[in-house]
């Protein structure tokens, strides 16, 4: 799971607003669009949680229909986006699949940014050889594909749903870590750092008080897009076989219906989960960027 | 040159770091030898439940009551099963045994098992004497007589000469070296194809979206490569297999090796595709800011006013120095295209490096894994030095 493109963008997207005074105005409000995509967000959120009380089909139920002959259906009223070979409904696997990836993302983000952040923090603000081993350590994590890593990892240890979601945290330590140790080594060179430190204040308080809130912004900023980026790469690991084993998810489901023969008879069966992993997909990577923008995070960058 | 030697030390240093990682966890997350030989023993055949402490079992089979000890920690699963790893007298062994479970707990490092074991591995004492010969032979072929530091640099050494060794499997067959060989050319077909195409694709829509840059059709693309860099690789490669293979028929639905070159590339196209769009995207957005900055320098106004014409400033004053940031990202690119692929290459059944990954992790065959790992961590390193090598000959600040 890397985030690779997002230092480039970061730069590139702050270098965008070439004329000062139309870029602050658009700056400075996060925009109709933010809301959207942060609603998009909450709504799938909340589906995944309440999936059992809305009144769904059974994911795992055949609804054959003698009517409508042989499954697979297609897209109707009564099943929004068809039905799989065995005349499952597909919009409620999909909403159930849902579950595990966004448990999967978030979980994995959130390990990403405690671990990371923290040995990010320590290493921008310690320097020295603490700081030589941490970045060395994140420049092996980095250094081969994030997938080819999870893939070992996954495959060495079982595949339950603590599993993936742990090795996708894992996997987000390094670029989490990164950005963390940059905005710290750049702050703590600031004048306020110098006051507190000035004024007698031991290390911790410096790092705890004046240093974690300036880094938590970027950061804040960067783990919308690690949602998606862990969702995405769950979704590649499914895809492989190697994912999450008894419970369904989006990566699983397109796969379930990538075959030759399904995309020529019934295509909807992957093409409904695709719909609703991209548009979460997109609206993490909007809200992310707005939110980037928002902060000026441009600055930290590199 | 001091720079150079610092940077292929680092380099060195990274190889060998992940290497020894992933060496390390293979071996002692993974049990070599029961990789090779299966379970050595031959009671997977034998039928029966056994009875534990009054504990029903779900077993199949039988193992001699006898005491083992157990080398890892004993796992209480549910339906009172214990997984555990226990050893022999000669034979370390992996087994996902479900023992009495109060003769776990009972002593702890000790256990007595009374019956039980999970059908295809097994608890032993040891090999049986038939097996012996082939236990000596494979812990003389893959070093596991060795201890852990050993074995490592037998397998470097082997390594750096350009012997892969053999597979994990009861012949060994085909060595890992000719398996690579046969596999490596696709996928790096593959890439060179993606990459080239995502350059080809994101040049000409960066300088054309520069050119009209904050007009509708430049937003227009803006949006466009937003909503590409959405898409997930695998849903992508879905769409475009239903589109142009499926649908319109276009290009096949998948790779066949045994055709020829031509045919192959022609088969290689749509998976490079969904490799190259996402890529061109990056490329485009970042080229395309690089170029709007470029076009703000004074050397540009200078050619401007000397009455160079509009193409030409594009292309011959503005592209090269817009370069920069592209170089590197290409780079860095490449690494997480080398993922991309894995996961394409088994959407179009392209038998490259990607599916051989997954093949041998999914059969716990290290050394194909070991060898793969390898080869992509030495590939990214080297386009990392390389993209230096290319900045310094641009850009002669860069070597201090």
């Amino acid at each position: 799971m890397s985030l690779p493109e997002s230092p480039a963008t970061l730069a590139a997207d702050s270098i965008l607003e070439d004329q000062p005074s139309e870029a602050m105005a658009t700056r400075r409000t996060l925009g109709v669009g933010f809301w959207i995509a942060i609603g998009w967000i909450v709504l799938i959120v909340l589906a995944a949680i309440l999936a059992p009380y809305l009144g769904l089909k059974d994911p795992d139920e055949n609804y054959i229909n003698r009517d409508l002959g042989r499954p697979p259906y297609p897209p109707s009223s009564e099943f929004w986006f068809g039905t799989d070979n065995d005349a499952k409904d597909v919009f409620s696997r999909t909403i159930y699949g849902a579950r595990v990836s966004l448990v999967v993302g978030f979980a994995a983000i959130a390990c990403g940014m405690v671990v990371g952040g923290t040995l990010g923090l320590l290493a921008g603000y310690l320097r020295g050889w603490f700081d030589r081993v941490i970045s060395f350590v994140f420049l092996v994590l980095l250094s081969f594909p994030a997938l080819v890593l999870a893939i070992l990892i996954t495959a060495l240890l079982d595949r339950s749903l603590r599993t993936v979601a742990g090795t996708l945290g894992f996997l987000s330590i390094a670029p989490v870590g990164r950005l963390a140790r940059a905005t710290t080594i750049q702050f703590s060179e600031r004048e306020f750092v110098l006051a507190s430190r000035t004024l007698g204040a031991k290390h911790g308080r410096i790092m705890v008080r004046e240093l974690l809130p300036n880094v938590l912004i970027p950061m804040g900023a960067l783990a919308l897009l690690g949602v998606a980026v862990a969702i995405v790469a769950e979704g590649a690991l499914a895809f492989l076989g190697l994912s999450v084993e008894q419970e369904l998810s989006w990566g699983k489901l397109i796969l379930f219906g990538s075959g030759s023969r399904d995309l020529q008879e019934a295509p909807w069966i992957s093409m409904g989960p695709i719909l609703i992993l991209f548009l979460t997909v997109l609206a993490l990577n909007f809200a992310g960027d707005r939110v980037r923008e928002y902060f000026d995070v441009r600055e930290v960058s590199l | 040159m001091n720079y150079w030697l610092q940077r292929a030390g680092m380099a060195v240093l990274l190889l060998l770091a992940v290497s020894m990682l992933t060496f390390g966890a293979m071996n002692i997350l993974g049990d070599p030898l029961f990789n090779i030989l299966g379970p050595v023993s031959g009671a997977k055949d034998l039928q029966g439940t056994a009875q534990a402490d009054g504990y029903a079992l779900r077993t199949q089979g039988e193992i001699p009551s006898g005491s083992y000890t157990i080398v890892d920690d004993v796992d209480t699963l549910d339906h009172r099963e214990a997984v555990l790893v226990a050893t022999g007298d000669t034979l370390p062994k992996r087994a996902d045994t479900i023992a009495g479970l109060d003769a776990v707990s009972a002593t702890g490092t000790d256990i007595t098992i009374i019956g039980g074991v999970v059908p295809g591995q097994l608890v032993m004492n040891g090999p049986e004497p038939s097996q012996l010969a082939d236990v000596e032979a494979a812990e003389q072929e893959f070093y596991l007589d060795q201890p852990l530091p050993v074995r490592y640099v037998s397998w470097l050494t082997d390594f750096v000469q350009g012997d892969m060794g053999p597979q994990f499997s009861k012949t060994g067959e085909p060595p890992v070296t000719d398996l690579i060989k046969e596999r490596l050319p696709r996928s790096l077909a593959l890439l060179v194809m993606a990459q080239l195409m995502a350059t080809i694709i994101a040049i000409p829509w960066s300088l054309w979206s520069a050119a009209k840059a904050n007009q509708p059709v430049d937003r227009v693309s803006t949006v466009t490569t937003f909503l590409i860099i959405a898409l997930p690789n695998f849903a992508l490669g879905v769409i475009l297999k239903y589109v142009f293979a499926i649908q319109l028929g276009w290009f096949p639905q998948t790779f066949n090796a045994g055709d020829s070159y031509l045919e192959q590339i022609y088969q290689l196209f749509l998976p490079a595709l969904t490799i190259a769009l996402p890529a061109a995207a990056v490329y485009q957005r970042l080229l395309r800011t690089d170029l709007i900055t470029t076009l703000q320098e004074d050397f540009i106004l200078m050619a401007r006013a000397k009455g160079v014409d509009r193409r030409n400033i594009l292309m011959k004053h503005a592209l090269r120095p817009s370069l920069f940031s592209f170089i590197t990202v290409f780079g860095i690119n490449t690494g997480a295209l080398i993922g991309g692929a894995l996961v394409v290459e088994n959407i179009f059944r392209v038998p490259g490096l990607g599916s051989a990954i997954v093949e041998a992790v999914l059969v716990e065959d290290f050394p194909v894994v070991l060898a793969i790992v390898m080869i992509v961590a030495f590939a990214f390193v080297l386009v990392n030095i390389a993209i230096d090598v290319i900045y310094s000959l641009i850009d002669p600040r860069v070597r201090r």
